[in-house]
């Protein structure tokens, strides 16, 4: 519970609790007065008598009814019938009855104050954490740096040396749980939840950024609407007839020169290089085709094939018309496209 | 005669006089009182008092840290706790004296 508990003495430990479940009825600051003076007691008795607390004392519920009695608060209200009693209140209490005792629970509940000090340090964490978390959108680890550098880091450390300073206080003195202290533990608590939230969000974007950022701002070629990529673009006149050196633009000027450089089947296409110069929105783009072979070596075709017969349109004033492949649909590796 | 029940009327008043000699924790109210010939007095029932007296601002209360046990709370009288120590103290004498004619007296009749 909240009262500083001192002793480790699971019986004491116990009866103790017994009698705070006797006056679970009784508002909290009221109780946390009533039994400041509780472990105090337990303590000394224990250690005065030999026998077990309930010989000396009665049993918690007596000795709580006589502490109520005595410290003028109402009688307790009758548990006998759960229905006058409703709510989360009775629920807990009733939960409790039945599993308080439980050894596992006993065990976890003397275990849990030794870990105090752990949450006096990540209080301290959490509270600068939050505050980065809130508005930088952002928690470094392991130290939150208010986007401050260094000096975050002593933001940091001087957060957690006071939390950890006035826990150790709090604890040296004592000092019952007060309301304000538990709201002040409450509100940290949340912090520690916006950090972690914000941390958690952070993680994930790390783990999808990278597959965002090749999508994203790598170069982009040209594909189908279903992902096939576009390697080079075959244009034909009205007549039919298949055009060379047509020089693509956007709607702004600029050139259409962003052809796929690998197909789907992962074969390498590679505009040629060499004399004459082609522009990079000249279609169809001369070639180099790699493909390769079951042996793993490399296979290089030219695309358009090169022509046999003699060009048969006028190429652009950029490219020498001798040179000048002209595309004849109909070749194995070539895309017989249908105007 | 039940003593329990006569202690619940005056337990305010037992309190209030073992603070006035010095101030104590709750067990060692506790104990000054069935050393004072009080045995029946219950441990929950002086702690619920010194609560209350508290409470009623009849105390002040300090912390005192302990080396091997749990840090004591202490009590002792402040004037508001005197005052009230000196009218019980004359309501139980004034009380007293009256039980004290009357048993004589009916002890005469009898």
């Amino acid at each position: 519970m909240s009262a500083p508990t001192t002793s480790t003495d699971p019986e004491v430990t116990a009866y103790a609790r017994q009698v705070r479940e006797a006056l679970a009825d009784v508002p909290p600051a009221r109780l946390e007065e009533l039994l400041e003076d509780l472990d105090e007691h337990l303590v000394e008795v224990a250690s005065e008598t030999p026998g077990p607390l309930d010989e000396r004392l009665g049993s918690p519920a007596a000795y709580a009814a006589e502490l109520r009695r005595a410290a003028g608060l109402p009688e307790a209200p009758t548990t006998g019938s759960g229905q006058e009693v409703d709510g989360w209140r009775w629920d807990l209490a009733r939960y409790r009855a039945r599993w308080g005792d439980h050894r596992a629970v006993v065990a976890v509940r003397a275990f849990l104050p030794e870990l105090r000090p752990a949450w006096w340090v990540v209080r301290g964490w959490a509270a600068v954490a939050a505050v980065e978390a809130v508005f930088l959108a952002h928690v470094s680890l392991p130290l939150p740096t208010l986007g401050l550098g260094p000096i975050g880091w002593l933001a940091t450390g001087a957060a957690v040396a006071w939390s950890v300073r006035f826990g150790l206080r709090a604890r040296a003195e004592a000092v019952p749980l007060t309301h304000r202290a538990a709201f002040v533990n409450l509100g940290l608590s949340v912090c520690v939840l916006v950090a972690l939230i914000r941390l958690a969000d952070d993680q994930s974007s790390t783990d999808y950024y990278p597959a965002e950022v090749s999508y994203d701002s790598g170069p982009t070629t040209l594909v189908h609407e279903d992902g096939t990529p576009i390697t080079n673009i075959v244009p034909y006149g009205p007549d039919g007839e298949p055009l060379t050196g047509v020089l693509l633009y956007d709607q702004d000027g600029r050139p259409i020169d962003n052809l796929s450089t690998w197909t789907t089947d992962g074969t390498e296409v590679q505009p040629q290089r060499g004399v004459p110069v082609q522009p990079g929105n000249a279609y169809p783009q001369r070639q180099d085709v790699v493909t390769y072979d079951g042996y793993g070596s490399p296979q290089t075709s030219e695309f358009p094939a090169p022509a046999t017969s003699a060009p048969s349109s006028t190429p652009t004033s950029s490219v020498d018309p001798t040179e000048e492949p002209a595309p004849s649909p109909g070749p194995t590796e070539q895309p017989a496209p249908t105007p | 005669m039940d003593i329990t029940q006569l202690l619940k009327g005056v337990l305010d008043l037992a309190v209030l006089a073992v603070l006035d000699g010095e101030d104590g924790y709750g067990y060692d109210v506790v104990r000054r009182l069935r050393a004072a010939g009080l045995d029946d007095v219950g441990d929950a029932s002086v702690y619920g008092t010194l609560r209350r007296l508290y409470a009623a601002g009849h105390l002040t209360s300090y912390v005192v840290p302990s080396v091997e046990g749990p840090h004591r709370k202490y009590y002792g009288l402040n004037a508001s706790g005197r005052a009230q120590l000196e009218t019980s103290t004359k309501t139980w004498s004034g009380f007293a004296d009256t039980m004290a004619a009357l048993l004589a007296g009916e002890e005469v009749a009898a």
